[in-house]
């Protein structure tokens, strides 16, 4: 174990301040939960030095904003003027528009602002808690693993958030975008919650897009989404982090499969101070696949995470990942994947690839690929790379006029290519792009 | 016609790599419309020349000067040199996947445009000049849209090389090794594609081991580079020289010479 630091980064004083600040009314069942894990932050503090998953990290910028959580963000769903300050069109102009959206606003759901599609129930994940009838709800809950920080943090704090539930058969239409979008003039701590639950045969895809402006007070929002995916259902997830330079993002998603379900994930971090997107996925019934894609690009002092643990639990179901990522200057990158095959999980079929392009001698990419088989009869590969623009690539370009930058570019563009070209919806494809393009443009060091 | 300027003139050239002399001392000069080839051994440093004229970095030049129309070719950065008109005929073209050909031909030409403040070429009229060009040099249009020489065959590598090089239309054409790894119905296609390109104003230097290519493209000159040096300048009938008694007989001419100059 690694020694605790003499200063913690956050008091005890300081955490019990945040807490209170984050208290509501729970119901009992919910009381105990939300206690179990407030104390479990109270004996381990911060950061979590204990597992190897936060060792990357630097966790004094990342959560300082914590401290200034005294701060009351309920003001901002009554603050009209700033609801109506929101710019739709440039909004619109980033990610396309959309027939259905959800908004989050700091971290809290703004029913004003979104679009539903009808026959769809949407619910604010507080009034779901405060139902005693609702029974699986209270097993979700308790039923999740409270030793990470992540979890920890989000369910110790979160006040707000949506579960959503496709019934059977259900077939949304058209994507369903989720808005994430920090706006705030001062340094504040969000947190939100979300279940996500799919019936039998039912299918739809969610698109989420987190954007905030570049102004000069530093944030944190955790949000945690717990995805309940049964028999034969299918669900489609993409995120953008399109987040301006001083915030910091860290996602946790559960997702737990039953047979015949799908679910395909595409994770795209181009923005942001700090950028952490958690995935935890239990295949546990056969036939249930996973596919999980990701294209990450930091610069300057950034830094993007991608966690995936992809639990293989029964026989007969696949995993796909495939992780790129490309750091400038002095950013920091990083792709933890673990796959866990369990005993019985035979005929499993798990592929895993994380490719890396350092773009400076002053970035750090960590790559940790990682392969648990307790199983016979399976079929696991993986495969991790990390390495320079490839520089015969770049001379032949510039053998034929093409200048240095836009020779480096083209060379970011094709190894992008991969993951973006296999967007399926024109207008996510279209934003990813674009900021694929701008991404390291007028910034070479 | 100016046929007295001179459009490349190399003096004295030295050059190592990894601190190994390759070059020593060439001296060669092409005129507008010239076309010439250099012969040689295997390690003798033909594509070194090659590379060390389009910009290559681990060639290191220690002696001499390269001058193209009267400027110094040395301090240009290789997009220069291509953009004012100097063209490499890549013995191993690059891979790069991700990068469409097309894509990658528009941007290369439309470098070259706005060095020479021309209007950039839409996407529509790059179309229409790169169907014309291929189909003289009879390849496939779905070249274009594959990723540059990704899984291309090594005719089909080739073919894009002389696809760029007629699109780009440079003054200067090198082609190193252009025909190794070519059957001989791509060789007729490629060197049909040069020689419809090779207008009177145009020159051209072939790195080549063998006679077969200069069976299809008629040089002006050949050079027999041994060691570093131009050992042996010759009309078109000096290949066949070669062809029949091989470079031993020209290594002992070399030797003598290097003796005597010794002395």
């Amino acid at each position: 174990m690694i020694p605790r630091e003499t200063q913690p980064l956050i008091s005890n004083a300081e955490l019990e301040k945040i807490l209170i600040s984050f208290e509501s009314e729970d119901p009992s069942w919910f009381h105990q939960i939300r206690q179990i894990a407030r104390e479990e932050l109270k004996n381990n503090g911060f950061p979590d030095f204990k597992t190897e998953q936060g060792s990357y990290t630097p966790w004094d910028k990342v959560l300082l904003p914590l401290k200034f959580s005294g701060r009351p963000i309920e003001r901002f769903s009554a603050n009209t003027d700033l609801l109506s300050s929101l710019d739709w069109n440039q909004i619109e102009s980033v990610i396309g528009q959309w027939p259905y959206r959800i908004v989050m606003l700091n971290g809290q759901y703004s029913i004003q602002h979104s679009i539903l599609p009808s026959g769809l129930e949407i619910e604010s994940i507080r009034s779901v808690l405060k139902n005693s009838l609702n029974i699986p709800i209270q097993s979700m809950f308790s039923k999740l693993n409270l030793k990470e920080l992540g979890p920890v943090l989000n369910l110790a704090c979160f006040k707000d958030g949506f579960y959503l539930h496709f019934k059977s058969n259900q077939c949304l239409d058209y994507p369903l975008v989720m808005l994430h979008i920090a706006t705030q003039a001062q340094d504040y701590f969000s947190c939100s919650h979300n279940v996500i639950v799919m019936d039998e045969y039912s299918s739809g895809t969610i698109l989420e897009y987190f954007i905030s402006g570049n102004e000069d007070q530093s944030s944190l929002n955790s949000e945690m989404t717990q995805i309940y995916l049964r028999p034969q259902s299918q669900l489609a997830h993409a995120a953008a982090y399109l987040n301006g330079i001083h915030k910091n993002q860290w996602s946790f998603q559960t997702v737990e499969q039953q047979s015949g379900s799908s679910f395909s994930s595409r994770i795209f971090i181009l923005g942001g101070a700090w950028t952490r997107h958690e995935q935890v996925i239990a295949l546990k019934q056969p036939q249930a696949s996973c596919g999980l894609e990701g294209l990450w690009m930091t610069q300057d002092h950034q830094q993007a995470e991608n966690y995936t643990f992809i639990d293989h639990q029964a026989p007969n179901c696949t995993s796909r990942e495939k992780f790129k990522g490309i750091a400038n200057h002095d950013s920091v990158g990083v792709f933890d994947g673990c796959i866990l095959v369990r005993e019985n999980s035979m005929k499993t079929d798990a592929s895993q690839e994380n490719k890396n392009i350092l773009l400076s001698s002053n970035a750090q990419i960590y790559s940790k690929p990682q392969l648990k088989i307790y199983a016979d009869d399976v079929k696991c590969s993986h495969g991790s790379a990390t390495g320079q623009l490839d520089a015969e690539a770049l001379f032949y370009l510039q053998s034929r006029g093409i200048h240095p930058e836009a020779a480096q570019q083209m060379l970011i563009d094709g190894f992008s290519r991969e993951i973006v070209d296999a967007i399926p919806w024109p207008e996510f494809k279209t934003s990813i792009w674009n900021r694929v393009n701008q991404f390291y443009k007028g910034n070479s060091k | 016609m100016n046929q007295n300027r001179e459009m490349l003139a190399i003096k004295n050239l030295h050059a190592c790599i990894n601190e190994k002399e390759i070059l020593k001392g060439i001296e060669l000069t092409i005129r507008p419309g010239e076309i010439h080839a250099i012969m040689g051994p295997n390690g003798s440093g033909k594509s070194t020349l090659a590379n060390i004229l389009a910009g290559r970095e681990y060639c290191q030049v220690t002696q001499g000067s390269i001058m193209f129309e009267n400027q110094n070719v040395l301090t240009m950065a290789p997009e220069e040199r291509a953009q004012r008109g100097i063209f490499l005929a890549f013995q191993y073209p690059v891979e790069i996947p991700g990068v469409n050909n097309a894509y990658f031909l528009k941007a290369a030409l439309n470098a070259q445009r706005q060095s020479l403040h021309e209007a950039e070429l839409d996407a529509v009229d790059f179309l229409e000049l790169a169907k014309i060009k291929l189909k003289e040099l009879h390849m496939d249009e779905s070249i274009l849209q594959r990723s540059v020489n990704e899984g291309f065959s090594g005719g089909e590598k080739k073919k894009n090389e002389i696809l760029q090089l007629v699109m780009l239309n440079p003054k200067l054409a090198i082609l190193d090794e252009t025909d190794s790894g070519l059957d001989i119905d791509a060789l007729k296609i490629v060197a049909a594609g040069i020689n419809a390109w090779k207008k009177a104003d145009r020159s051209v230097l072939m790195v080549t081991h063998y006679q077969r290519l200069l069976d299809y493209i008629t040089p002006d000159y050949i050079h027999v580079l041994i060691q570093g040096k131009i050992v042996k300048t010759g009309g078109k009938n000096l290949a066949l020289e070669l062809e029949q008694k091989g470079y031993g007989n020209l290594d002992s001419l070399q030797l003598t010479a290097m003796h005597e100059q010794r002395q």
